[in-house]
């Protein structure tokens, strides 16, 4: 009996761990994708999820949009947003050290969210669920619906990632920036574009996320920062630049996170999943998997 | 026996399965310049890292000033009396060419943070005293007229010889210069050997790593030859230049000397 | 110092001494003296911040942290074990050295985007502490009566003798600051940010260089903290949030990332700007990420490089060669 009742907490736990870990994988997607084509660190990847939330619910409950109208739209203005970000912030900077480029990224992120305030305010807002209906029972666990259309879309996600950066020819394109800059412009390839469709993708990535988060945990203005360093935390725990652990680490630390605020404390789960982050960073940044692109820097 | 400052014993470096450095054995001795030549690839390089504590060696020993380098740590090597120059000119682009010898004089000085701060006593003292051994080592080499301008304004020639000013304004007992003249021309390269000739004047032991032969077997008082991370040859110029392996390894035996 | 440097200092002093007596002449008074105390409670955190980012090239998201932990130690001595307020003062910059030391040493070994994670990351575990270790922080709620501090029996609880108690603090700080920066440490700080290769050639201990400067900035963070916690006599956790460690960041950069006088400029300006863009309410927030932007893209030396500049093209000969402040 007993058993039972601990097997089903801990399915639940399970299933909020992934649904959580599925947004910190899409963000840590986000900041690879930029990271391999550009070598910066987009410290507003964050941001983003929250615009692709608090947008989804701009046009889902307050113009009325039809759900799939509305999430399309979500993805279409976040492009531009991130275009707009490459051509007026990222391009015109003369010497791009690392330095300038975490001051330019954190600068887009404290305007992101200013101007998320100056829209939205600062309450939290609800989203309805995709679809409509009561939780769904399994093995002693109730699950929410809205968690299989993040887990789905999440692996949706990734599966369109993998077609666009092995089949596509942009997609194979912005692995040749990656890799060697000079040789891919020698070939025709156009650096400053394949930039662009990065910082395109990569806010589009974050917006899915924030989108299809919203009904579950709520979304406000300034939720970036915690969000940005949890999806930088799994990039970094699943290496640098690896997609495939990205997506692992990802789902890692939303388990972990999740199974610390039911057995730990919920007050202290981001502490738990912070500390984590800095003692892989202290001891092992290379990822723990071992095989990330950079070591160091 | 003549008095020795380094031995490197069995010296190897692997990087991941590649050899830079293979079992290398030689030793120096004090007040000398001994120039370290080979390939492109030899390994040159890699041993100057190894010597002043940038790379740990994958097995071997330097034994400096007999005792034994244990601690790979490079700012412990330079307090130990081993200085250098780099291959790529490491100066401190944004500090002016007097701070970037004050930084030189880091060693022969100690005041700290919280002392610093507050001017407690003695500081003021140490200052003038890094300023002055400063303005004696930018006099060597006749860089006055640039104390105060920033060092990465100055003239490539310029460069090398601060670089040199600022590792002899550690007062070290062993320094390594790393292709000293590469891309300066003929009066500047004159001037660096000038250089070289009065740094050993004061004492100090030279290890030169250098591809223009013509400087190398001008100043040098012994040759090393390395290829593949491997001992190849050693000895005076005039021998060097005669050895038929260093002939061979020098590109189908073109004759070392008519390099340039 | 230089003598320069010492000109400038004491200029300064004289102008920070006469301006609440030339703000009286106004009817505004009391409020401009209340902002001025936290221009010069943000120029002190700021200084420390300038000497690890703008000096050693060390960034760091955390400082609300040490900012936090000077303010709560100096509240919590106080409040719940009568300790005297000065000491208090003293045991939260003690606790925040520490600290900044512990953190310090595995945190400033990791480079780059890896460095400033790792220091967002530590502001962010401290400030979930403030909020839920209840028992001694009082939880979000915070806690007040905390004592102020006082000399020789006097409380100094007014403005104007706060203001002045704090732009001593402030002034200490800054020449304190430019000491460091014109002498054997700021020169080796100053040379690992250019090549630390060639620093450890020289005999530096790079490592170790950086964690004191961390500590240091550590140390000023705490002694920020602490003037606040005394003067408002109330400490709560969104005062250390990570917004503020960014607004520290931006004090810094805006101001003039290439000399600590640019903390000044910076806190003064970021102090200032919302008394005149009252209309803005809260969305000055938007104000400073725009004003951040335009820094860092078009005048990558703030507000003192472009005053410097403008000065140094008019008064070309005051200015004496090796005279870096």
């Amino acid at each position: 009996m007993f058993d039972t009742i601990l097997s089903g907490q801990i399915i639940q736990y399970l299933f909020t761990g992934l649904t959580i870990g599925a947004i910190y994988a899409l963000t840590a997607l986000g900041f690879n994708i930029i990271h391999n084509v550009t070598g910066i660190i987009n410290f507003a990847q964050g941001d983003f999820v929250v615009w692709g939330g608090l947008l989804m619910v701009m046009f889902a409950r307050f113009f009325g949009f039809p759900l799939p109208v509305a999430f399309f739209s979500v993805v279409g203005v976040m492009v531009f947003i991130g275009a707009f970000i490459y051509y007026f912030n990222i391009r015109p900077i003369k010497k791009p050290s690392i330095l300038t480029m975490i001051m330019v990224t954190i600068a887009v992120s404290i305007i992101l969210q200013g101007v998320a305030m100056f829209i939205w305010g600062k309450e939290p807002y609800a989203l309805p669920s995709f679809i409509e209906g009561p939780p769904v029972y399994v093995y002693g666990a109730y699950i929410m619906r809205q968690s299989f259309w993040v887990l789905g879309i999440s692996v949706a996600m990734v599966l369109f990632l993998t077609f666009f950066f092995n089949r596509t020819l942009i997609g194979k394109a912005m692995r040749a920036c990656a890799d060697d800059p000079g040789a891919a412009g020698l070939v025709g390839i156009s650096t400053p574009l394949m930039i662009c469709a990065a910082f395109m993708l990569g806010s589009a990535l974050g917006a899915v996320g924030g989108a299809v988060i919203t009904p579950i945990t709520l979304m406000e203005y300034d939720r970036g920062a915690m969000i940005a360093i949890k999806g930088f935390g799994s990039a970094i725990l699943g290496g640098l630049g690896s997609f495939s652990g990205a997506v692992i680490a990802g789902f890692m630390l939303g388990i972990l996170e999740s199974f610390a605020t039911g057995f730990v404390s919920s007050a202290y789960k981001d502490a738990i999943s912070l500390v984590l982050i800095l003692g892989v960073l202290f001891t092992k940044p290379e990822g723990l998997f071992g095989s990330g692109a950079n070591k160091k820097a | 026996m003549t008095d020795q400052i380094l031995e490197v014993k069995n010296l190897t470096k692997r990087f991941k399965g590649l050899v830079a450095v293979d079992r290398l054995s030689f030793s120096l001795e004090t007040g000398i310049i001994k120039s370290l030549i080979g390939p492109n690839g030899a390994g040159k390089t890699t041993l100057i890292n190894m010597i002043t504590g940038f790379l740990s060696p994958t097995a071997g020993e330097i034994i400096f000033r007999n005792r034994l380098q244990k601690h790979n740590q490079a700012h412990r090597i330079a307090a130990s009396g081993i200085a250098r120059t780099f291959q790529t000119i490491e100066l401190f682009k944004n500090m002016t060419t007097l701070e970037n010898i004050m930084v030189g004089c880091h060693l022969r000085s100690a005041k700290e943070i919280i002392s610093s701060a507050f001017r407690l006593p003695g500081v003021k003292k140490e200052e003038e005293k890094i300023r002055d051994l400063a303005w004696h080592h930018l006099k060597s080499v006749n860089l006055e007229k640039y104390a105060g301008q920033k060092a990465g304004n100055l003239p490539l020639g310029e460069q090398k010889m601060l670089e040199m000013a600022r590792a002899m304004a550690s007062n070290p007992s062993l320094i390594l210069l790393d292709e000293p003249v590469a891309g300066l021309n003929e009066a500047e390269s004159q001037r660096a050997m000038e250089m070289i000739l009065s740094i050993r004047g004061q004492g100090v032991t030279v290890i030169l790593v250098e591809h223009d032969m013509k400087v190398v077997m001008q100043i040098s008082d012994e040759v090393l030859v390395i290829n593949y991370g491997r001992w190849l040859a050693e000895g005076s110029p005039r021998d060097i230049q005669k050895d038929p392996n260093v002939i061979d390894a020098y590109l189908g035996g073109e004759a070392i000397g008519a390099c340039h | 110092m230089t003598t320069n440097t010492a000109l400038k200092v004491s200029s300064f002093t004289v102008f920070i001494m006469i301006l609440p007596w030339v703000l009286n002449l106004s009817s505004a008074t009391a409020y401009y003296v209340d902002v001025m105390i936290f221009v010069a409670i943000h120029s002190i955190i700021g200084c420390g911040l300038s000497l690890l980012l703008g000096y050693a090239g060390q960034i760091s998201l955390g400082q609300a942290a040490f900012y936090g932990i000077g303010a709560y130690t100096s509240g919590i001595l106080t409040v719940r074990m009568d300790v005297n307020p000065w000491f208090a003062m003293a045991a939260g910059i003690f606790v925040a050295s520490a600290i900044a030391t512990a953190i310090g040493i595995p945190t400033l070994r990791l480079r780059g985007h890896y460095l400033a994670m790792a220091t967002l990351g530590f502001g962010m575990i401290v400030f979930i502490v403030f909020n839920e270790y209840i028992a001694l922080t009082g939880g979000p709620s915070g806690f007040g009566n905390i004592p102020p501090l006082s000399l020789m029996g006097h409380p100094i609880e007014s403005s104007f003798s706060f203001y002045y108690l704090s732009w001593l603090a402030a002034i200490i700080v800054l020449t304190a600051s430019l000491n460091i920066v014109n002498s054997r440490p700021g020169r080796a700080l100053r040379s690992i940010h250019d090549s630390d290769k060639a620093s450890a050639s020289l005999g530096i201990n790079v490592a170790m260089a950086k964690v004191k400067i961390f500590v240091v900035s550590g140390a000023f963070g705490a002694l920020a903290g602490s003037l606040y916690a005394h003067y408002l006599t109330f400490v709560n956790p969104p005062a250390f949030d990570v917004f503020f460690s960014l607004k520290v960041l931006m004090i810094v950069v805006i101001g003039g990332i290439g000399s600590v006088w640019g903390a000044v400029f910076g806190a003064a300006l970021l102090n200032f700007l919302p008394e005149w863009l009252v209309f803005l309410h809260d969305f000055d927030v938007l104000a400073y990420g725009i004003i951040l932007l335009l820094v860092v893209m078009f005048s990558p030396q703030g507000i003192y490089g472009l005053l410097a500049g403008a000065a140094g093209y008019f008064f070309k000969f005051i200015r004496k060669e090796s005279d870096h402040d």
